[in-house]
């Protein structure tokens, strides 16, 4: 027996999206523009995180990994179920839907879970490199645009893009728009000269940058300000930074 | 919204139907309180039962009627189905003074019933029922695929939509025009 869902009240439709996982929810945000508005609109704030790639993006609720994997064959559609298990009895459940990416591929993906879902945490926002190559960097700078449009948190910013050399001062003067709240890694070479301000400090900063005798230095950066000093003048092609 | 006549229509209820009442006989008497649906049957529930609707809760506690004056005066939810204030009732009375289990068995299974159920569980203000229903109503799409979820829960396509509102547009402006030449005519 059919019921008619948008002729619920929206206190009633809170109350029934509360009870739809992220797959429920993103099949019910396809059946129709009204229904993604009605569920925008009636999703209370939720503390689920997103991250992901151009293989497949993923939605955390608590300790339950929503992924969202590409397929090329829409027919493919299932679900699959396995159990990560971490450090001690801590253990993460994975569940699986094969969809196929829109035409804007990953980052437009992405960018309508965050709006659906009314996501206000990223997980991880990574560049793509060789081993996930999401998109173009420019289409990642334009990701990191709309994560700062939308004023959300993101745990761990990571640059892992390794050539272009000149991308990197737009994702650094980008990422002190960010809220990174837990890491920040850099790991793309700087070109001579490069000088960088931080604005915002999470937990940790992680640069590599290769010196002109292409040795490599790593530094772990602390947010306390006396070790920060003393690391910083390890880094010889590195950014030159300082605090605010 | 399915609707059946039956029971008296008088204001005093004739023959009350008894919800079911626990094994254990209180020590202390127990108040009854009477509700009727749509179709007037009239149902008697304990105080107890009827703790779980907030509504009807605050209803007994503003009027302070005696048992006499309640039997006489039977709350009217003449927006509720009677075969759903039934299942209302029933719910209320197995819970009666004790918390929902997260996986409460006996509640209603009926899946045509449940969007009218919902309403009317919505509207007399029982919050776990709605908890337990809004989630029944949840389940049903579970693995479902978009055309199989607009077909469960109703959903016109985005063409159906755009159709509707044009419609609802025009009419609006048939309206609009119709009250304009309606004052005209007034005012010569």
């Amino acid at each position: 027996m059919p019921i008619p869902l948008l002729s619920f009240p929206s206190d009633l439709l809170r109350d029934i999206f509360k009870g739809c996982d992220p797959f429920d929810l993103y099949q019910l945000s396809e059946c129709s523009k009204r229904t993604r508005k009605s569920i925008m609109t009636n999703t209370s704030k939720n503390n689920w995180k997103i991250k992901g790639n151009d293989k497949k993006i993923g939605v955390l609720c608590g300790n339950v990994r929503y992924r969202f994997i590409k397929t090329t064959t829409p027919t493919s559609y299932y679900e699959y179920s396995q159990v990560n298990r971490f450090y001690g009895d801590w253990s993460e459940r994975v569940k699986g839907m094969f969809i196929p990416y829109p035409n804007g591929g990953f980052t437009e993906l992405f960018v309508y879970l965050v709006d659906t879902f009314r996501i206000r945490t990223v997980n991880e926002l990574r560049s793509p490199n060789e081993t996930a190559p999401s998109c173009s960097f420019d289409q990642y700078l334009e990701l990191m645009r709309s994560v700062i449009d939308r004023e959300l948190d993101v745990e761990r910013l990571c640059c892992d893009t390794k050539g272009d050399k000149c991308a990197i001062a737009n994702f650094m003067e980008l990422s002190n728009q960010i809220n990174v709240t837990e890491a920040f890694h850099c790991d793309q070479p700087f070109p001579p000269g490069f000088q960088h301000q931080f604005t915002r400090f999470p937990i940790q900063i992680l640069l590599k940058g290769a010196s002109t005798i292409s040795k490599i230095f790593e530094i772990f950066i602390s947010i306390d300000a006396e070790f920060w000093v003393r690391k910083k003048t390890l880094l010889d092609n590195s950014p030159k930074i300082t605090r605010s | 919204m399915s609707s059946t006549e039956q029971g008296t229509s008088s204001a005093a209820p004739a023959e009350p139907t008894t919800a079911p009442e626990s094994a254990a006989a209180p020590e202390v008497p127990e108040s009854f309180y009477y509700v009727h649906g749509k179709d007037k049957v009239v149902h008697k529930v304990s105080a107890g039962a009827l703790q779980h609707s907030a509504l009807i809760h605050g209803m007994i506690s503003n009027l302070g009627y005696t048992e006499e004056q309640a039997k006489a005066n039977p709350f009217p939810f003449e927006n509720i189905d009677g075969d759903i204030l039934q299942m209302v009732v029933d719910w209320c009375n197995q819970h009666k003074g004790k918390p929902t289990p997260p996986e409460d068995t006996n509640l209603p299974k009926q899946k045509e019933k449940l969007f009218d159920l919902v309403l009317a569980v919505n509207y007399l203000e029982i919050k776990e029922l709605l908890t337990y229903c809004c989630k029944q109503v949840a389940m049903m799409v579970k693995g479902k695929s978009p055309e199989e979820i607009r077909e469960i829960w109703m959903i016109p396509t985005d063409a159906e939509d755009e159709a509707a509102e044009k419609e609802a547009k025009k009419r609006a402006g048939k309206e609009a025009a119709g009250e304009t030449a309606a004052a005209a005519g007034d005012a010569k």
